[in-house]
């Protein structure tokens, strides 16, 4: 795994990882939120209790426009905020795994998980030979 | 991050005390409109909308700068946008136009009405057809849209400041900061994230500005009725808000000495947006007038004849000249670059801004259909001091946050910094002309702590 102080755009390719499915809950989010807004404001004023307001209908679709939009985006939002939050453990006063404390200021630092004794001497050369500045171990 | 780690100066103590101090006299009347009632401002029965409603406006147009310039400029990949759009975020939720609406009920304990809960008297719901409800809905999405935008971009700036404290210091950072450590994976989902928010940001700032001026635009009032009012709002909300961006952004560099960081350069790319916003506003303001003469109305003509001839034409030429003329001074190169002049057109703009809110709403209900129940208005002292209040308690949340929070969103700053930094240009140059590569080799300074091997089993 690889640490890093800001994103870098394609780390994510050239670490290999899965492309993340967060887009696909943003839209189900969305689907959601304007079901709920538009079903809501049809219960209320449709069906529950419809107003008569100058003879017009109960039912006026373009009226139901704008918070069917706010709802949709407010859900959307949150959703995506508290997903994203969750995948990542992240949350208020997590303790959270922080490799070393400088890789929020300015290092860059590349974990890896060393099975056998062997390859340990291997990475330990390859981090050498491209100028790393720093090589440490430590037991999860 | 000097503002943060270095004690407060004087200046900035100074800066605090006179805030609060307008903040705390604002509070007062609040309270006294709450325990009196509306009855203490100048409205009546005619003028039934006025100084309240100005501001609420007022301040929903400052809000949006911010969410543009971070969600906007994110979308279309404006590198220059790194260095304002955090304090621009901030601004845009201290410009808390959400409270308003409570505050000019009167009786903000009753505020829940506006919610859609079932009445006590049976189960009559809130009108969905009504563009006053839909300002509840885009105003409370749009602020919490934008709290929600600005907290996750704050999240990897303050694990920086949390892994550079100690002591309560880096206690308080390390709850604040969610746990972040930086990895690629976390990266990866926040570009996403953001991007996300961003796009949804977008229609969001154009439509809660657009929301407010149906408040306007669906009545039947000469003057307010009319189909421009969408875009006319939304290009006036950028234009303030950007005129907002500078009052504070010039401040926040000369209280903090950030001028490294926030440029003139920016300074100049902020002066082309109100330029341009600016004359989108003015165009608007013609257009008004000429579909009044075109479309035959006379009540419609009549009302903006009124607006730049009656009773209330001082605000009008007020309106013109600071929103229209004051800021085509912007095609100089030399104002568009000089740092006073920038800051004194921006104060321009606000004023003309707010009377611009004022203009439409006050002299359009003035002058009724019927002349019988024509009126005038004039502000009480009540309404004044609560709007100076709330600039109070604006700067008052802007000076703390720029002492507590980084007010420069230094994660995003740090991946232009090789690129764009002056220092790091010269750098380059020097070495360049030495004959050195660019990039320095670095010397591997290996320190393999290597702990006991039973310490090491993974």
């Amino acid at each position: 795994m690889m640490y890093s102080p800001f994103a870098i755009h394609g780390m994510d390719d050239a670490l290999g990882l899965k492309r993340t499915r967060l887009t696909v809950a943003a839209f189900i989010y969305g689907v959601i939120g304007m079901t709920l807004g538009l079903s809501m404001m049809i219960f209320m004023n449709v069906i529950d209790w419809p107003i008569n307001i100058g003879g017009k209908p109960a039912w006026m679709g373009p009226d139901f426009v704008p918070v069917t939009f706010e709802i949709t985006v407010l859900i959307t939002a949150l959703g995506m905020v508290g997903t994203f939050l969750y995948i990542n453990r992240l949350g208020p006063g997590v303790p959270g795994d922080l490799i070393d404390p400088r890789v929020t200021n300015d290092r860059f630092i590349i974990a890896v998980e060393v099975k056998a004794d062997e390859t340990r001497s291997k990475i330990t050369e390859i981090l050498q030979s491209h100028g790393s500045l720093e090589i440490r171990e430590r037991s999860k | 991050m000097r503002p943060l780690e270095s004690k407060p100066s004087k200046l900035w103590f100074a800066a605090v005390g006179i805030t609060s101090l307008v903040m705390m006299m604002g509070f007062g009347f609040i309270g006294y409109l709450f325990f009196v009632g509306t009855g203490v401002w100048g409205l009546n029965k005619t003028v039934g909308w006025a100084w309240d409603i100005t501001n609420f406006v007022f301040w929903v147009g400052i809000g949006h700068a911010g969410t543009l310039i971070s969600a906007v400029l994110l979308l279309f990949r404006q590198k220059w946008r790194t260095s304002i759009n955090r304090a621009a975020e901030a601004m845009t939720i201290f410009a808390c136009a959400g409270i308003f609406p409570i505050i000019h009920t009167g009786r903000p304990w009753l505020a829940f009405w506006m919610l859609p809960l079932p009445n006590v008297h049976g189960s009559l719901w809130v009108n969905f057809n009504s563009p006053l409800l839909w300002d509840v809905f885009a105003i409370s999405t749009y602020l919490t849209v934008s709290l929600v935008f600005w907290y996750i971009g704050l999240i990897p700036d303050i694990a920086t400041v949390r892994d550079r404290a100690n002591g309560i210091r880096r206690a308080i950072y390390g709850v604040l900061s969610f746990g972040w450590n930086g990895s690629a994976r976390t990266w990866a989902r926040y570009e996403i994230v953001c991007l996300i928010l961003a796009g949804l940001s977008t229609p969001l700032v154009l439509s809660v500005h657009t929301i407010v001026s149906f408040d306007f635009a669906t009545s039947v009032v000469p003057g307010w009725h009319t189909t421009i009012f969408p875009p006319y709002f939304v290009a006036g909300a950028i234009f303030s808000g950007f005129a907002m961006v500078h009052t504070l952004m010039i401040l926040t560099r000369t209280l903090f000495k950030l001028e490294d960081y926030i440029t003139i350069y920016h300074l100049e790319l902020m002066n082309i947006v109100i330029i341009v916003t600016g004359s989108v506003v003015g165009l608007a303001y013609g257009t008004e007038f000429f579909i009044a003469w075109y479309s035959g109305v006379e009540y419609e003509q009549y009302a903006f004849i009124n607006r730049a001839t009656g009773p209330f034409a001082w605000a009008y030429w007020t309106m013109i000249s600071c929103n229209v003329i004051t800021p085509q001074l912007f095609w100089f190169n030399k104002i568009r670059k000089s740092v006073v002049a920038t800051f004194i057109i921006s104060i321009f703009v606000n004023i003309g801004m707010w009377f611009e809110r004022f203009v439409i709403i006050v002299t359009s209900l003035h002058r009724d259909y019927l002349p019988s129940s024509w009126a005038d208005y004039s502000p009480t002292i009540v309404e004044i001091g609560i709007f100076v209040g709330t600039f109070g308690l604006f700067f008052t949340l802007f000076l703390l946050f720029a002492k507590t929070l980084p007010v420069i969103a230094l994660h995003e700053v740090k991946t232009v910094l090789k690129s764009s930094s002056e220092k790091y240009k010269k750098l380059a140059a020097e070495k360049a002309s030495r004959g050195i590569a660019a990039e320095p080799l670095l010397t591997p300074e290996i320190s393999l702590t290597r702990k006991a091997p039973e310490e090491n089993e993974l």
